[in-house]
This record gives structure tokens, C-alpha cells and sequence, in this order.
């Protein structure tokens, strides 16, 4: 009687044990669960920063504190969390090689939102001869005087878009404060809905001194003249140019697994007169 | 007898105490609705960009913590909105009060993460929408922790910074549920400073406004 009692004790215990590990492992309406995939997820570009930097007042470092969980995950871990699991093309020779060389103890790399190295390049959609055409537009954070920073427009990619008149110059800005906000990449840059109706101010949004960049001038041109409508961003992958020596590109990967959000998805080793091409192509289209 | 009992409660227990680890749960201050959207209504007159100074008295906790605050008022509002047992003036409220929340010319574009449609909506008409949904109910419920990023300073002089946090919405038709969705909302926050009065003395205060959102829908809805 004895046995068969604590065999039944035993078999309900597995049970508890096993359901209460599954629903950590498996999405479903469970409240834990979607609180855990939040946690984790690479919501924002801005938690990408802070996680590739291992920065001190994270996001999760946040959550473990809250939680009264000891935050033992180094750099290494972390930069490794931020690398696409579902990319079978991502070489991990490649990736352990840059893990180590941004995590060396004697001078680490960090990514720094305001230096520079990185670019925004948006697949903006737009409404034109009654259909629809997709615009790349390259875009960047810059600084001004007083430390404070907005996105540009850097450069403009090819397309089908040919605009009926042609401007040799930008006109000068009437506003100098209408800009685009430095965290308009979390709303998709749906701001760029208000600054291309922003006739008046249009040249702010575009970086002047290269308006003679391949494509620039002919979509300010179109903008401004109304032969196409902005309608939205339909993609947006971030490049970093790192050390001069590594490029990635973070993609968003919005899926129920832990490793989601903004994620590496393309890592390649150059030298440095690769990384100028690279940044020539991106930035002039050659 | 009683071993049988003992058997199958000590189990649940340790079930129950297991479980209350993936749980975190937030405080959500009620809404006082016309005093909030009389005071936001104040602070959009007098907005002006952030001085050094001021922004030297605002700590980064301290911006997440009231960006935080306006999350809550927002989603009180939506309940307000959504709740079948609110009466057309509270509902009126509501939209007042969550309209006033915004910066003026704020856009709310929805989308999913399985099409490709996405829609611009101003605050009012995101709002008059919802309010206008073909349900018998609707109830409306928010993940437990929110993202809240750094704060950035502006080109423009204004302080910026960014909110998400994720919603699971459930329609009702005869008591049966009819739609279940699920959507990450990442809001711009815009740190305000106005100038208030007191007692003759024009003291600066500052306060956190929400602007654009963008809404992506994670699951595919179920009909």
C-alpha cells in the first residue's frame, strides 16, 4: 500500500514538474511565458546597443535585478544572443573570432549610437503614376553643436523614379528646429510621413552637403513637387561598420522564439579599403 | 483516507509556487481623468524646448518612471474605452483625456507582422475607432513589464525616448469570444517643460508626452 502510494506521489510530482517546464518552453497565452519572451526579445535598436555594450542599466539586467537573480551572463553570451540562431549561412568560426576580438580585455569595442559607423537603410514606399514604388533611403544620426542628434537623409538608392523637373540646389530650410526625432526608428520612422508633407522644411530632413549623391536630388525633387506620396516603410536593416574591420547587418525577426527582434543577420571581415567600398556603394551606389 | 488528499495538495503546491516566479506584476495607478487632461491640456501651451538647466534637475529614472506613468494613464484610458459597463461620458473622457496625452500631430501606424498593409491613423480617429468596434465587449490586457529606453537628447532641443509594451485584445459576441489579437506597441515619448505659476513665483516644471506609435500586430488574429 506504502509503495503504491509513494509511486503515485512520485508520478503526480514528474507531472507538476514536467508541465511547469514545458510552459517556459512553449509560447502560448500564459502570462509567464509572453513576460519572458518580452524580456528577452531584442525589442528596439536601442536594446541592441545596450546588449552588444553590456551596458550597466540594461534592460535585463533590469529584469534580473527586479527579479532578485543574480546577472551572471558576461559580454561574450550576450553578443552571442544577438546573432540570428535560424541563419545557417552565418560562419561560426567568423562569429567566434569577432565575439573575442570586440570582448578582448585590453581595448574592448563598443557600439556608440552617436559615432557615426552606422546607417539606417529604409525600403520607403511610395505612391506614384497610380501605383507603388520602393524608394531605398539611407539615413544616419547626426550631431549638432549642442549635443543634440536627429536622423538624416544620407543617400538615396535607385529606382524606376523619374521626376518631370529638375532642381540643381535644395532650398534652405525655413525651420531649423523641425526635425527627425533620434528615437523615430522605434515607430517604424513614421515621422517621415510629417517631414515629407513638411514642403516648407523639406531640405532639413536631407543632409545638404550631399545633395549631389546619386538619387538625392531627384527624390527631393519629386517629394517636393508632389509627384509621389510617401506611404510607409516596408523594411529597415541597420549596417555597422566596426573597427575597420568587421560589417553587420541587424534585421528585425519578429517570432515567438527567445532569440528574436533585432538580431545580426550578415557578418563579414573586411579590410579597410573593402570597408570604403562597402560605404561608397551605400552611400553613392557605386 | 487523508494520504490520498496529502498526495495530490502537496504537488499542486509545489505546482503553484513554481509558477509564481514567471510572474511579475506592475502597479496600475487609476486614472483622475478631467484633472489629468485639464493639466496636460495646460502643459501643450506653454511647451518649449529643454533648457541644460532643467534637464540637470530630470534623472534618466526619473524620465522612465513618468514616461512609465503616461503608459498607464493610456492603457487606463483604453480600458475606459473598451469597457462595456462604461457609460458615452466616461467614454467621452476617456478620449479626451488619452488624446491629451499626445503631442499635437502624433501618428499611430498599425500593422502586422504577417502583411504588409499598414495604416496612419492621428490619435482621435485610432481612438473613436476603438470606441466604435462592433463588440458586445472587449477586454483589453497589457504585458506586465514595459521597455523603456534612454533618454536622447534632440537636434530641436526637446528630450526623446521610446516605450514598449504588449497587449493581447479579446472581442466578445454573446458572450463567446470572436477575436483575439496581439500587438507590440512601441510609443515616442517627449520630455516637456511648461511654466507654472505659483503664488507669483513662474517656476518650471517638466512632464512627459507621448508621441508617434507604432503598432504591430505579433500573432496572427484569430476569428
Amino acid at each position: 500500500m506504502a509503495k503504491t502510494c509513494f509511486l503515485r506521489f512520485c508520478i503526480l510530482i514528474s507531472f507538476f514538474l514536467c508541465q511547469h517546464r514545458l510552459f517556459c518552453q512553449v509560447y502560448s497565452n500564459n502570462d509567464g511565458a509572453s513576460d519572458k519572451h518580452f524580456i528577452y526579445e531584442v525589442k528596439e535598436i536601442d536594446e541592441f546597443f545596450e546588449r552588444f555594450n553590456d551596458a550597466p542599466n540594461s534592460f535585463l539586467r533590469g529584469m534580473y535585478k527586479a527579479r532578485h537573480i543574480k546577472f551572471n551572463i558576461d559580454r561574450q553570451r550576450l553578443i552571442r544572443s544577438l546573432f540570428n540562431e535560424e541563419n545557417r549561412l552565418l560562419d561560426s568560426f567568423m562569429i567566434n573570432q569577432f565575439i573575442s576580438e570586440v570582448t578582448r580585455k585590453k581595448k574592448p569595442v563598443y557600439l556608440d549610437f552617436y559615432g557615426g559607423n552606422w546607417y539606417a537603410e529604409l525600403a520607403c514606399k511610395f505612391r506614384y503614376n497610380a501605383s507603388s514604388i520602393v524608394i531605398p533611403v539611407i539615413m544616419k544620426i547626426e550631431m549638432n553643436q549642442n549635443k543634440g542628434s536627429k536622423w538624416m537623409i544620407v543617400a538615396v538608392g535607385s529606382s524606376s523614379l523619374k521626376p518631370k523637373t529638375d532642381l540643381t540646389e535644395m532650398a534652405q530650410s525655413k525651420t531649423k528646429t523641425k526635425i527627425i526625432s533620434p528615437t523615430s526608428h522605434g515607430t517604424n520612422f513614421v515621422s517621415l510621413k510629417r517631414a515629407f508633407e513638411d514642403k516648407e522644411n523639406l531640405s532639413g530632413y536631407f543632409e545638404r552637403l550631399y545633395f549631389k549623391r546619386s538619387h538625392m536630388l531627384e527624390l527631393y525633387n519629386a517629394i517636393l513637387n508632389g509627384e509621389i506620396e510617401f506611404l510607409d516603410v516596408t523594411k529597415i536593416k541597420y549596417h555597422f561598420l566596426l573597427a575597420d574591420k568587421w560589417i553587420f547587418t541587424v534585421e528585425n525577426f519578429p517570432r515567438e522564439a527567445l532569440n528574436s527582434g533585432w538580431l545580426i543577420n550578415h557578418l563579414q571581415k573586411v579590410s579597410s579599403s573593402e570597408m570604403e567600398n562597402f560605404r561608397n556603394k551605400l552611400l553613392n551606389g557605386k | 483516507m487523508y494520504m490520498r488528499y496529502f498526495f495530490i495538495i502537496i504537488p499542486l503546491f509545489i505546482s503553484l509556487f513554481l509558477y509564481s516566479f514567471d510572474k511579475v506584476y506592475a502597479y496600475a495607478a487609476p486614472a483622475h481623468m478631467s484633472e489629468i487632461a485639464a493639466h496636460n491640456a495646460k502643459i501643450k501651451d506653454t511647451v518649449r524646448p529643454v533648457t541644460e538647466a532643467m534637464l540637470g534637475k530630470v534623472s534618466n529614472e526619473e524620465f522612465k518612471k513618468k514616461a512609465l506613468a503616461k503608459i498607464t494613464e493610456f492603457q487606463n484610458c483604453l480600458r475606459i474605452l473598451c469597457g462595456i459597463q462604461s457609460s458615452n461620458e466616461a467614454q467621452d473622457n476617456a478620449v479626451d483625456q488619452a488624446a491629451s496625452l499626445f503631442v499635437e500631430g502624433a501618428i499611430i501606424e498599425v500593422s502586422s507582422a504577417h502583411s504588409n498593409e499598414k495604416k496612419h491613423l492621428r490619435v482621435r480617429d485610432f481612438l473613436e475607432k476603438l470606441r466604435n468596434l462592433p463588440y458586445d465587449g472587449i477586454i483589453i490586457t497589457f504585458s506586465h513589464v514595459d521597455y523603456v529606453s534612454n533618454i536622447r537628447k534632440g537636434a530641436d532641443g526637446k528630450y526623446y525616448g521610446l516605450v514598449s509594451f504588449e497587449q493581447t485584445f479579446r472581442a466578445y459576441r454573446d458572450g463567446h469570444v470572436v477575436y483575439v489579437d496581439e500587438t507590440k506597441k512601441t510609443t515616442e515619448v517627449q520630455l516637456v517643460v511648461y511654466e507654472r505659476n505659483l503664488r507669483g513665483n513662474v517656476v518650471q516644471q517638466w512632464d512627459v508626452m507621448l508621441s508617434d506609435v507604432e503598432v504591430v500586430g505579433t500573432k496572427r488574429p484569430k476569428p
